[in-house]
């Protein structure tokens, strides 16, 4: 789409090694103007795809990419579209944008909305047209106010500019693009909590099924992307998928955005292949850049709160799907969060968990008396006042809370903490044993 | 909850420009998130008053308006201060350090920041889940504006600045907090005003 290179949020001077895209135009000076944009590309896709090739071909491309959702589950994108009805269905059809980040760790789609809002806009026309959808609904988290008016700016000067709207291009496709502020809830970011949320309700996440695609929106056929996963479609449309895969791996193809935060040299937001080794990213003098102070590394998070603790003696895993499955960690968001020597796991711990407390929706009883209890338990180990059988009742409770709710936020509670027992017992134990010994004296 | 009729708490155009946003939807109260956050600011806060006209408006009960306006965080029922802090707690910003930002803050306002919000004078102060400033960690948010990537020395020049009425200058040497675009204002409030509304985008599929 377009000449420059740009691999890094903050930008940088030096160039990637590797072939970028996503990020390409987010270091450009006021890159979020529709003039902008434009001179660099922006659109293009969308008129040639419009003018030469059908919805379905539009599906196919995205299909044989093998690109999968970058919002945390990582299903597979193009599989997704396809659930929605035959398009001689005459219900109404949307495009729910996902667009409420809120894992902790989690900030790439913020500089994709803010820096290159009109890229998000072609992916979701895109969808659309692909899908035939009359409208796409995007919900931005309440949080991010500022970039709320940067892509509703966007969004008006792509209406006056021809892009949304009526007869889009002059090529006779309709479809409008919506957008609705949240007001803070990390709950929203499920996909059901998200279409309740739009549709002016509490975020509780729906019983499933039925799935989106055939009760979602206003109880009519909705498909749910994630900002980065349509960002990555116009230009899986403009080179096909023979380009898209040949970077990242076989099962997981393309570049992703990774954040990298906590205990390094070098924060920020990076554009990398999938498959890099985590070492690379964290040590990497283009990325990370190594553990703060040259001290040791304790532990990371290698896809935002929800996947979990993993050693440093994981340090090789390369960050794809599966390999961080086997691991009993996730991709998620592949927002890479990076504790010292000094940090205490039972701390990070406990600040996860509160986390998740505080977003429980209260809907179900093993995810709203679950979290609590884990927080009441990591709170007073980490105050040394531990219980004997502190370690196995959490373990108890971790198993009762997972697979048993509607959401997978009760999950995504259990499992760092699973992962936190698993690879750091010994500082568990030697918590509890402290405690026992002062309660004896 | 309803005892008499509520007050129209916002000005002839606001409601006009809301009245507007409902028909882009199937249902009125799909407006609901955004016109709360409207209503706020316009009030100061989400009295009883704003929430039985926002039920009217929309065609729900009252107590539905309520049950909305508590399950999220950033709907104030009570009193809103001047200035309005809050610090991310989280996990990078905690490894980055906020505590450190919680003590300056403590030392300037006289408010030690807690998980329920503190007021002292012009000042509110609260702590947070993730704001997603992670990779620029740690920062709080001051009236909707992000201050990243802090130090305690940036964080106090922030605080001064406010308290002597200046506006204080970007924590990041990136700028980009309300981005100057063209000389147009940025429209404060979701929803394109060029969108076709529901029924249209109706008549369109039919055709």
């Amino acid at each position: 789409m377009s000449a420059s290179t740009n691999y890094s949020w903050p930008p940088r001077e030096t160039q990637p090694d590797h072939e970028t895209y996503l990020f390409n135009r987010v270091a450009i000076e006021n890159s979020h103007l529709l003039d902008v944009a434009r001179q660099h590309g922006a659109y293009g896709v969308l008129e040639e795809s419009l003018s030469n090739k059908k919805p379905g071909e539009v599906t196919a491309l995205v299909k044989d990419s093998g690109l999968r959702g970058r919002g945390g589950a990582g299903f597979p994108c193009g599989f997704k579209w396809t659930f929605m009805p035959k398009f001689d269905d005459p219900r109404p059809r949307y495009l729910a944008v996902n667009a409420d980040e809120s894992e902790p760790g989690t900030c790439k789609d913020r500089v994709l909305i803010r820096e290159d809002p009109h890229l998000l806009i072609e992916g979701i026309l895109l969808a659309c047209y692909a899908m035939q959808c009359q409208g796409a609904y995007i919900f931005i988290r309440g949080e991010y106010k500022n970039e709320c008016m940067v892509l509703q700016k966007a969004i008006e000067d792509a209406y006056a500019a021809g892009l949304i709207g009526k007869d889009i291009m002059g090529k006779g496709f309709d479809c409008d693009v919506h957008l609705t502020r949240g007001a803070g809830a990390y709950i929203c970011g499920e996909e059901t909590a998200l279409m309740e949320a739009i549709e002016g309700k509490r975020g509780h996440p729906r019983p499933k099924p039925p799935f989106p695609a055939g009760f979602g929106l206003w109880g009519q056929p909705t498909t749910v992307n994630n900002v980065e996963t349509l960002c990555n479609v116009p230009f899986i449309v403009e080179k096909g998928p023979d380009w898209f895969k040949s970077m990242g791996t076989e099962a997981s193809a393309g570049n992703v955005l990774s954040g990298i935060s906590g205990h390094v040299k070098t924060p920020g937001v990076f554009e990398v292949p999938l498959g890099i080794t985590l070492r690379e990213l964290i040590y990497g003098e283009a990325y990370g850049g190594g553990i703060r102070d040259d001290k040791q590394l304790l532990a990371f998070l290698p896809g935002g709160s929800s996947s979990g603790f993993l050693p440093a003696t994981e340090l090789d895993t390369p960050l794809t799907h599966d390999d961080l499955k086997s691991k009993g960690s996730m991709l998620g968001t592949a927002s890479v969060i990076v504790l010292d020597e000094d940090a205490d796991i039972i701390q990070a711990t406990r600040i996860l968990t509160e986390f998740y407390m505080d977003e429980s929706c209260g809907q179900c009883s093993q995810c709203r008396e679950g979290t609590s209890w884990l927080s009441e338990i990591l709170e007073r180990l980490e105050h040394g006042k531990g219980h004997p059988d502190d370690i196995e009742t959490m373990l108890e409770l971790c198993l009762q809370m997972k697979g048993k709710t509607i959401c997978v936020l009760s999950d995504a509670a259990a499992w760092p903490i699973e992962l936190a027992i698993k690879h750091f017992r010994p500082a568990f134990e030697k918590a509890i044993t402290a405690a026992t010994e002062e309660a004896v004296r | 909850m309803k005892t008499t009729d509520p007050e129209c708490p916002l000005p002839k155009e606001r409601v006009d420009w809301w009245e507007e946003r409902c028909t882009h939807y199937p249902q009125r109260r799909a407006v609901l998130l955004p016109l709360l956050h409207d209503l706020q600011e316009h009030v100061g806060k989400l009295d009883k008053n704003a929430m039985i006209w926002a039920a009217d408006f929309v065609g729900i009960t009252p107590v539905e308006v309520q049950s909305v306006a508590t399950f999220y965080w950033m709907y104030d029922l009570e009193e809103r201060a001047r200035f309005r802090v809050s610090v991310c707690h989280n996990i990078s910003c905690a490894l980055r350090g906020k505590d450190k930002i919680l003590d300056v803050i403590q030392e300037e306002t006289g408010i030690e920041g807690g998980h329920h919000i503190q007021h002292e004078g012009d000042w509110s102060v609260r702590t947070v889940e993730c704001m997603g400033a992670c990779s620029t960690a740690p920062m709080m948010e001051i009236n909707g504006r992000y201050y990243e990537d802090l130090t305690p020395e940036k964080a106090r020049k922030v605080l001064q600045d406010l308290m002597a009425g200046k506006e204080p200058e970007s924590t990041t040497p990136w700028d980009t907090e309300i981005r100057p675009t063209t000389p147009e204002t940025l429209p404060a409030l979701p929803g394109s005003r060029l969108a076709r509304s529901y029924k249209e985008e109706q008549e369109a599929s039919r055709s």
